[in-house]
């Protein structure tokens, strides 16, 4: 069964989507699938926007550093390339596979977050990269993935004891928390953050009780104050956070890098200075190519861009609940604790960027999705929104024919 | 939706959990409005940051050359670079480091221990002022860390002949001395002013546009000669190494248009090597020095008296015994000769002190006064050199009889080598006086106010007086020039040190050897001053160590200026 089903998408991937060959019964080709999806148009576009961007934003800087202005750009179209063919084969897999493998998944993340403590590449004070010849990856991105993974097939495996037994409620927190600890030792308070807000969604949509659950966000949040207490300079960012005006704590300090994203705004306006006229990333703005790209939107594309970039984002997660309301239609509770979890994570981890970006919160290492330069974060979140591809595959004709029957009486 | 699902996400969850993040998501979108559109509702002071990155930028202008009357280039203004490092960066092999040094002309290991002392630095500059063609060979390693900053370097073909007039520069080219500082302004002229785009660490990467139009540096145009400066140099040097004098000047003036045609003061310097830039060699003596003039005044005193009519050319002087008694001063004859009775030609020829003073002495004090203080002395010549020295000139008011006495013969004022030669061009010019200029005036006329110092007559009379002092029986035989005419007056002035002209044996601490004299003799065109200070060998007088210089000097003017040979006057 199992095996039958491993390949199964192998085969219509092979023969059945040819044109003119009638589709297998009750199943549709994987191709037309995604071309009937919203999900392969906004992540294209956001996945093109963020290419231009980062070429855009890390020239000056790929420059400096090693001589030549498209460095990071062509790493960046390597990943993305490499995150199109994994995802063209994740698309192929049907979810079952990821339902059995995700604990053993989740091992392997872990047992890797501990090697990267050893053998990890430090970078700015933190061991988050593994280097493998030319590339080098972060464990903790390919962590939350496994996380999610793991608790989506946890929630259908223990569904009745979930909103009775604390027990069985306490035991996937207990673990993921102690797969976060590890995230923290790196030190990556963002991705941890992340990682354990989404659990907590999850467990939450996955039916816990109210009251364990608010439990939970209690003792998560008591969590997250000893990790920010923990390390100081955590506590200065908090501290030149709250400052309400950022320009009156010392200009050129640890307000410096939030100071010039917000200059970006100003300078961006209505439409933008236009594509590459920006200055910003002239080395006043750090890290303009990763967590600062907005910045860079901003200053090129104004307020246009910016929206662009929340309606993007916005539509992804729209469209990922819609996915999962779906699926639990269709009784897919894998399908659909699972596209919960990779919306939540996408909109959330989307959020925490733009509202850093705009100082609505204190500054995080934390990546735009399929935006922002970097190998790790971009071939995980091209993984997801194939995952969340292969749920729309995997959801029943029954739902599907609601749709278009609802489609039609509209036209 | 049926609260009835199978996966527990129940109608208020999912509303609970899409609630929350659409008020995250409106409270992105409403901040975004706001810092697009309202900054200044974030920060007032966003605004005025919106525009850091524009800056402005100065583009220096180049220095202007400095040439001489006939357009040989004197001073030379050249870009240079400085080569620095940047020891975060640098990662040369050690092939690679000697390859550098020896490009650098220094000795191996000499990086390393540049490197060693800065290490925490991230700019440390390695060599000023190196040539582009060493740049390029440098830039061709491919090294890391290596930067090279633009400069300018001021560069002096003629070397030490030319250092203490010409002067120099500082590092980013501004006059120090000298000429170089006199005319700083004109040479420099003025940087151009733009605005550009700055990166965060400064870096202009665009410019926008001019905001004020600058301008370069102009040519300065010398009346100096260069032939006759390098020819001056060579021949005072010779003299100075010959007598073992400490110090010498040489001035040479176009007397037709007082311009200088040379002016040389040793010792002197490599003006292109910075660390000889230093001590009294920076001085010119030519122009800063003060001395008493000693006899070469005897002419001028000769003039003030046919001015007032006390004597004549044919006018008998005793000068018996040798000696004049004034109070508790005895003037005595150079040697203690006594020129019993002299007319005024033999006065300045043996050059007498006892009859010098006794011709001052016929004359009202005013009288002697109003001709040194119509010479100039006492008053600066015009020429703006930085530094010049004025001279004293006391009032005739003030003088006591033996001061009037003194002066007479050039004791008891003093003035500087420069001014004793713009003095001469009022016995050269026929009695008019006019400022000195160090520069070319292609119309012949300097512009400057001329003055009228005596008459003709008497200019013309004490000019063939000075004729003499060259010929039989005058003091500087040796100041002649073959096929010219020359007149002139040697001075051999006893150094004042320490207000007393000699030590408590009666003998002097010293002697300056002077000339001052003109050519061609019926109508001079050329005024040469020498000054020789302190000689110790061969000689002292004026006619015995200036004179020869005078002569070389003057033969080399005249011959640069084309001024065609008279025959020497017999009588």
């Amino acid at each position: 069964m199992s095996s039958s089903g491993l390949f199964q998408g192998w085969l219509i991937w092979g023969g059945g989507s040819r044109p003119g060959r009638p589709d297998a019964a009750g199943a549709r080709s994987i191709r037309r699938s995604i071309a009937e999806s919203g999900l392969f148009p906004a992540a294209s576009i956001l996945l093109l926007f963020g290419l231009v961007m980062v070429a855009s934003a890390s020239m000056p800087i790929a420059e400096e550093r090693f001589g030549d202005p498209l460095y990071y750009l062509l790493r960046q179209l390597s990943f993305a390339s490499i995150g199109l063919l994994v995802g063209a084969v994740v698309v192929q897999i049907p979810l079952r596979f990821w339902e059995r493998v995700a604990p053993a998944l989740l091992l392997i993340s872990a047992l890797l977050l501990v090697l990267v403590m050893f053998v990890g590449l430090k970078v700015n004070g933190a061991s988050r990269w593994i280097t493998l010849g030319p590339i080098s990856l972060q464990p903790s991105e390919f962590t939350k993935l496994a996380a999610f993974l793991y608790l989506a097939g946890y929630l259908v495996r223990h569904r009745e004891k979930v909103s009775s037994d604390l027990f069985a409620v306490l035991r996937p927190i207990a673990l993921l928390a102690a797969v976060g600890v590890l995230i923290l030792i790196e030190p990556d308070l963002g991705a941890a953050f992340v990682m354990m807000v989404v659990v907590l969604v999850m467990m939450l949509l996955g039916g816990v009780r109210f009251s364990q659950f608010m439990l939970f966000i209690l003792f998560g949040a008591g969590f997250l104050l000893v990790a920010i207490w923990m390390e100081p300079f955590r506590v200065s960012r908090i501290a030149s956070f709250l400052g309400d005006d950022p320009f009156l704590v010392d200009p050129r300090g640890r307000n410096y890098q939030i100071t010039q994203a917000l200059i970006a705004y100003g300078r961006g306006g209505w439409q933008g200075l236009g594509l590459g006229e920006g200055l910003q990333k002239l080395f006043y703005l750090p890290e303009a190519h990763t967590d600062f790209i907005l910045a860079v939107v901003a200053e090129e594309l104004g307020l246009a861009g910016t929206l662009s970039v929340v309606a993007l984002f916005s539509f992804l997660v729209w469209k990922a609940f819609r996915l999962a309301m779906r699926a639990s239609a269709c009784r897919q509770p894998f399908a659909c604790y699972l596209s919960y979890g990779l919306g939540t994570w996408i909109g959330l981890q989307a959020l925490i960027n733009l509202a850093v970006n705009m100082n609505l919160l204190p500054t995080k290492g934390l990546t735009l999705p399929l935006m922002s330069y970097g190998g790790s974060s971009l071939l995980v979140m091209m993984i997801a929104i194939a995952l969340l591809m292969r749920v729309e595959y995997e959801s029943c004709p029954l739902a599907r024919r609601k749709l278009r029957k609802n489609r039609g009486s509209h036209q | 939706m049926s609260s009835h699902t199978i996966t527990g996400d129940t109608l208020v969850r999912r509303i609970l959990v899409g609630g929350v993040l659409f008020l995250a998501l409106t409270a992105v979108v409403w901040r975004a409005v706001t810092l697009h559109l309202f900054p200044e509702e974030v920060s007032a002071r966003l605004p005025s940051r919106v525009n850091q990155h524009i800056g402005e930028m100065l583009i220096p202008a180049r220095r202007g050359e400095i040439v001489d009357r006939n357009g040989a280039v004197l001073a030379l203004s050249t870009p240079v670079v400085t080569v620095g490092c940047n020891p975060q960066e640098f990662t040369a092999s050690s092939e690679q480091r000697s390859k550098l040094e020896s490009l650098l002309g220094e000795q191996r290991g000499w990086l390393d221990h540049k490197l060693s002392r800065y290490t925490s630095r991230k700019y440390i500059p390695l060599k000023r002022q190196v040539a582009p063609y060493t740049q390029k060979q440098i830039a061709a390693l491919g090294l890391d860390g290596i930067e090279f900053r633009r400069g300018v370097r001021r560069y002096y073909p003629e070397g030490e002949a030319m250092a203490s007039f010409l002067g120099f520069t500082n590092q980013i080219d501004e006059g120090q001395e000298g000429i170089e500082l006199a005319y700083d302004e004109w040479l420099n002229g003025s940087p151009e002013r733009v605005s550009v785009v700055r990166d965060a660490s400064r870096k202009a990467i665009e410019t926008l546009g001019l905001i004020e139009r600058g301008e370069q540096g102009r040519r300065l145009h010398l009346s100096l000669d260069r032939r006759l400066q390098f020819l001056a140099y060579r021949s005072l040097s010779m003299a100075i190494k010959g007598h073992e004098a400490s110090s010498g000047s040489v001035v040479v003036l176009d007397s037709d248009h007082g311009e200088v045609l040379a002016m040389v003061s040793l010792p002197s310097f490599n003006p292109n090597d910075p660390v000889q830039r230093r001590g009294g060699a920076l001085r010119n003596r030519a122009v800063t020095d003060l001395l008493e003039p000693g006899s070469t005044m005897k002419p001028f005193t000769v003039a003030a008296a046919l001015e007032s009519g006390v004597v004549t050319e044919k006018t008998i002087i005793d000068t018996s015994p040798g000696t004049l008694r004034i109070g508790s001063k005895t003037i005595r004859e150079f040697r203690n000769h006594n020129y019993k009775e002299i007319d005024l030609a033999t006065l300045i020829r043996k050059s007498s002190n006892v009859g010098a003073a006794k011709v001052a002495l016929m004359m009202r004090p005013r009288q002697l006064w109003r001709v040194l203080d119509l010479a100039g002395v006492g008053e600066p010549t015009g020429s703006d050199f930085p530094g010049e020295g004025t001279g004293v000139l006391r009032d005739h008011a003030r003088w006591r009889k033996v001061e009037q006495a003194t002066l007479s013969y050039g004791y008891g004022l003093n003035m500087t080598p420069l001014q004793l030669a713009r003095a001469y061009l009022a016995i050269a010019e026929d009695g008019v006086l006019r400022p000195i200029s160090f520069l070319r005036h292609p119309q012949g006329d300097n512009g400057g106010e001329k003055r009228r110092v005596f008459s003709v007559e008497t200019a013309q009379q004490v000019r063939a007086m000075m004729e003499g002092v060259t010929q039989e029986g005058g003091t500087a035989r040796k100041a002649r020039v073959k096929q010219y005419r020359v007149a002139g007056k040697t001075g051999t002035v006893d150094k004042l040190v320490g207000g007393r002209y000699a030590d408590k044996e009666g003998k002097p601490f010293g002697h300056t050897a002077l000339f001052a004299g003109m050519a061609p003799a019926g109508s001079p065109r050329i005024v040469v001053v020498v000054v020789v200070d302190d000689p110790k060998s061969g000689g002292y007088t004026g006619g015995a160590v200036a004179a020869p210089v005078f002569a070389e000097v003057m033969d080399g003017a005249l011959r640069v200026m084309g001024i065609s040979p008279q025959p020497p006057q017999q009588g």
